[in-house]
């Protein structure tokens, strides 16, 4: 097994520098992806021939002079609820029509492409990007490369299982409630969910159709920047797409949290009688740390930040059962158990309880406002929250509707559309990845990106790879 | 749940429930009416939540976009 680069950054300067070729680099990926697929299942399908012909072109441009920016030649992976044209694409699921799958690709895709990017297979998820891995629907189950006996986080599963396996260098997850965020943290990886409609998400399968995203999963805060400039942009094909430009997503990154405001939500977040005291220790560890590299501490609240929770959940529950409803009478036995039974409670809300969600989503958006405060006036430039409440969980002894009651941090980002990032920060006693959330303010990605970025040049937590990673990377 | 004693009884979710799966058509499984009336006091306890005082008068955070461009 050749050494391989570890970032997409780190790879995009192999591959000018002349140290190793896009096919060279595709080869020894697709060769990773099939030799672990039996324990992290990280792959809905490998897709060698597709992956091959993009990593020939890109090395043909490279010899031609041609330079697409530094996704090109690339090796990443697609969440198969996201359309390929080359590739079917199953949501996990049973029930999908496949003919919804043979479509042209889905916009951020056909950037992708255009970008130079190796499309290597389709990820693994959680059915209908929702629930917990389940074995009715006759899909593998992927594993975190952590801890094989735990889940690397959902719904991005097989995204963040091949980001932290060593697998691929980045790929593309999808977010309604924290599935990007979540199985970063779960699986030490970075993830970014930005801000909504920043991101077109036509081409992707619904399943809360204003709260889903598209969003980027790498090692780095600085990978996940190189793949979101790409994939960022105007989309007239998605109804949620909003038209501003779209800024230099590094362009802010110098290392340094010098004069960095940092807001930190200690009620609710900081509070949760769920939170790890792990997961707490480690998130206030960063903070100690930024502080010490120059950034300022400010003790911030979000009054309603507990039911926020609950207003995604109506608002989700109720969009995706819309979406599924002829599917749960026609064809119910096809779904998996977990997320028919999730699905089935959509049916339990009115019209009423969906508007009354609605109608909370400017509150919540005016107290994050006031929480992040005027710039000008001694406001923070970002928030901070542990990301998780907890490290993975284990499969075994699962149950499905413990998860209902106790707080999370996550889907309140969703719900107000703020761009919000996930990185390393630590590990637990038991080895287990810890993540810490950086939020923004609406299209104020660079400002996130800078804070995450100088964090991990301070930190090395997002280089650390577990042993089953190790074997393909450089000594 | 913060409250149960506020919340409905197991009568009132069984109710509740068969109601919204007449009204709704739903198929549901033995087993999973009895989950659905099992969790129905937190959904309950959810959508009280949400009908705040304070947003008595706000308008729901939904986009009618006067254009036929799209």
């Amino acid at each position: 097994m050749p050494a391989l680069p570890l970032t997409i950054t780190e790879a995009a300067e192999w591959l000018r520098s002349g140290r190793i070729t896009s096919i060279a680099l595709t080869e020894a990926q697709l060769a990773r992806a099939h030799a672990t697929q039996d324990t992290l299942a990280a792959f809905i399908l490998i897709m060698d021939e597709v992956a091959l012909a993009g990593a020939r072109q890109a090395d043909a441009d490279f010899a031609a002079g041609v330079d697409r920016g530094p996704l090109q030649g690339i090796p990443i992976g697609v969440k198969d609820i996201i359309a390929t044209k080359d590739a079917p694409s199953t949501a996990n699921s049973r029930v999908l029509d496949p003919a919804w799958g043979r479509r042209d690709d889905a916009t951020v895709v056909k950037k992708l492409r255009a970008a130079g990017a190796v499309i290597i297979g389709k990820m693994a998820l959680h059915e209908y990007a929702l629930g917990w891995p389940d074995p009715d629907t006759g899909f593998r189950i992927p594993k975190n490369p952590w801890d094989l006996g735990r889940t690397p986080g959902g719904s991005s599963t097989g995204t963040a299982a091949a980001v932290a396996g060593g697998v691929i260098l980045g790929g593309l997850g999808t977010c309604t409630g924290g599935s990007i965020r979540g199985p970063a943290a779960y699986s030490g990886i970075s993830g970014m969910k930005q801000t909504f409609g920043r991101v077109s998400k036509e081409g992707c399968v619904p399943l809360g159709y204003s709260l889903d995203h598209i969003g980027p999963m790498a090692r780095s805060a600085r990978d996940c920047a190189v793949m979101l400039q790409v994939m960022a942009g105007y989309d007239p094909l998605d109804l949620c797409s909003v038209d501003t430009p779209v800024p230099d997503m590094t362009g802010l990154m110098d290392g340094s949290l010098g004069g960095v405001r940092i807001g930190v939500l200690r009620d609710h977040f900081f509070t949760a009688e769920n939170l790890d005291p792990e997961v707490k220790a480690a998130v206030e560890t960063a903070l100690e740390a930024m502080a010490v590299a120059g950034a300022t501490l400010v003790d911030v609240s979000i009054p309603h930040a507990d039911i926020a929770r609950h207003a995604q959940r109506i608002t989700m529950m109720s969009e995706a059962y819309a979406y599924h409803e002829p599917d749960l009478k026609a064809k119910p036995e096809l779904y998996g158990r977990y997320l028919r039974e999730s699905f089935q409670t959509g049916a339990l809300y009115t019209a009423a309880d969906y508007i009354q969600a609605q109608r909370l989503r400017p509150l919540i958006r005016a107290e994050c406002a006031a929480a992040f405060g005027d710039r000008s006036a001694g406001g923070v430039d970002v928030l901070v929250t542990p990301t998780m409440p907890t490290t993975a969980l284990k499969f075994d002894g699962y149950n499905p509707d413990m998860l209902l009651t106790p707080p999370t941090f996550t889907p309140i980002w969703n719900l107000t559309g703020l761009p919000a990032i996930s990185v390393p920060c630590g590990f637990s006693s038991e080895t287990l990845p810890i993540g810490m959330q950086l939020v923004g303010r609406p299209f104020d990605e660079p400002t996130v990106f800078k804070v995450a970025d100088a964090y991990q040049q301070i930190t090395d937590w997002h280089l650390t790879i577990p042993d089953i990673a190790k074997e393909a990377q450089p000594a | 749940m913060s409250d149960r004693s506020v919340g409905p009884s197991q009568a009132d979710a069984a109710t509740q429930v068969d109601a919204a799966l007449a009204r709704t058509g739903l198929p549901v499984s033995a087993r999973e009416r009895e989950r659905l009336i099992r969790i129905y006091p937190l959904i309950a306890e959810w959508t009280a939540a949400v009908r705040l005082p304070e947003t008595r008068y706000a308008e729901p955070a939904l986009i009618y976009p006067a254009t036929f461009e799209r």
